[in-house]
């Protein structure tokens, strides 16, 4: 709410999406059945990757890195092709409904040139976000880059790290699922 | 879905035109037909074009599209659609003024390479590595064979009584490539874990094409064979247009 606060997203442009994956099993132990049920949240937004698939895929080279790494959008280049939202394993890129071009998280980059951190950052109640250089986080939270679903960090190299919940780590659990699939995809193309 | 198939048809006519043309199928020298192959394929490759725009959210800065040729697929995409509409744009010019170097091998061999190169850019466009379903060999084998069948189809209803010989192997050709188009899409339903009653939809059309035209090379009747051929040129883009719905339907990204 905070992101959607402060860049007035419109309904449906979601930069930051909250999946909510569950899963669990039945296990029978001495001839009784328990249920093993679990569930974790995983907030997801732009990962201002070092090897960016949407930079690397728009046509008209409005996906830019600037100088202090952030993945940006230059809306008077933008054509709203969309192809950049395919590209990206994250889906970070979405269409803004009044203008049609693409948006994305800019990581407030205003915010951040004087000091502060992302309003995700500041306003999550539970302190599960953090912000700083990769150097600063990993040497806080390990290198764990990706847990279930997300894909392998080899395809774009994200800058993130990630403290997983104890069920999410191995990603071979074969029944989790994505519960709010149609929360977190409304406002794609 | 328009873009592509459109601008497949109009690749795949040029390369057929060519095979044909090399295999001694058809009378390249014929104007009336040359004309009408240059004509229909920058039809064709324009009102794809143009088709294409409906994809834009913000149709102005269209302009930009050519800005990044060193990495993105799509703007070589653009770039390799845009080249062939010139050089089909002079072939056609070609037979309006007195130019012979319009209709020469030289300039026929240059759109050959321009069509092939279109229709490897356009794989490239849809093999994202983020896109698993997509990234799947499937994909290049359905639209190298979808371009050919176009291509084929297209030629024999242009050069009507000038392709007699070509239009004798129509019904074996077609029969090929529609067999690898049912192929690919059962191998990508499969890996893409859609349901089977999807793929009942490429399978009814697909098994009344093959058959069609497996009955309609088999007829030597002359005016019998022109009905089974329009059957199967029309189950055969029914085929078609169910497997790019399928493809289409059941691609999503990793996440």
């Amino acid at each position: 709410m905070a992101c959607k606060d402060r860049s007035n997203l419109k309904p449906g442009q979601n930069w930051r999406r909250v999946y909510e994956i569950e899963g669990g099993e039945w296990k029978q132990e001495s001839g009784a059945w328990s249920t093993l049920p679990w569930s974790y949240n995983l907030s997801i937004s732009c990962n201002h990757c070092s090897d960016p698939a949407c930079v690397s895929a728009c046509p008209t080279t409005a996906m830019h890195i600037d100088s202090s790494g952030i993945v940006l959008i230059d809306s008077e280049k933008c054509m709203g092709c969309g192809y950049c939202m395919w590209a990206c394993p994250y889906e970070a890129p979405r269409p803004d409904p009044e203008t049609g071009k693409m948006s994305k998280c800019d990581m407030c980059i205003d915010l951040v040139k004087e000091g502060k951190r992302p309003a995700c950052v500041d306003s999550c109640p539970m302190r599960a976000l953090d912000f700083g250089t990769m150097d600063q986080l990993s040497a806080r939270y390990g290198d764990l880059g990706e847990v279930w679903p997300l894909p392998s960090r080899e395809i774009t190299a994200p800058s993130i790290v990630i403290t997983a919940h104890s069920k999410a780590a191995g990603a071979d659990n074969k029944t989790a699922i994505v519960a709010n699939r149609e929360e977190v995809e409304g406002g794609k193309q | 879905m328009i873009f592509t198939l459109l601008v497949q048809f109009a690749a795949g006519l040029i390369i057929m035109e060519y095979a044909a043309g090399a295999a001694g199928l058809l009378r390249l020298a014929d104007e009336k037909t040359g004309k009408r192959i240059q004509g229909v394929a920058l039809l064709l490759m324009i009102s794809g074009l143009i088709a294409s725009f409906t994809h834009l959210s913000y149709p102005l800065n269209a302009v930009n599209a050519l800005s990044n040729l060193g990495s993105s697929w799509m703007s070589r995409e653009i770039a390799a659609v845009s080249l062939l509409i010139l050089v089909l744009a002079l072939r056609f010019s070609g037979y309006f003024i007195n130019a012979d170097w319009l209709r020469g091998r030289s300039i026929r061999f240059i759109s050959l390479l321009l069509a092939v190169s279109l229709i490897y850019v356009m794989i490239k466009v849809y093999s994202l590595p983020t896109m698993k379903y997509l990234s799947h060999p499937s994909l290049a084998t359905d639209f190298v064979a979808v371009s050919l069948w176009g291509g084929v189809t297209l030629l024999v209803i242009i050069a009507g009584r000038y392709g007699g010989r070509l239009k004798s192997h129509y019904d074996i050709i077609s029969f090929i490539l529609i067999a690898a188009i049912l192929a690919n899409s059962v191998i990508f339903s499969r890996f893409a874990g859609s349901p089977d009653s999807f793929l009942v939809w490429v399978i009814v059309p697909a098994i009344l094409s093959l058959s069609t035209s497996l009955f309609s090379a088999g007829v030597k009747l002359r005016n019998k064979k022109e009905f089974w051929s329009v059957i199967v040129t029309v189950t055969g883009l029914a085929v078609i247009i169910a497997g790019r719905i399928l493809f289409l339907n059941y691609t999503y990204a990793v996440l």
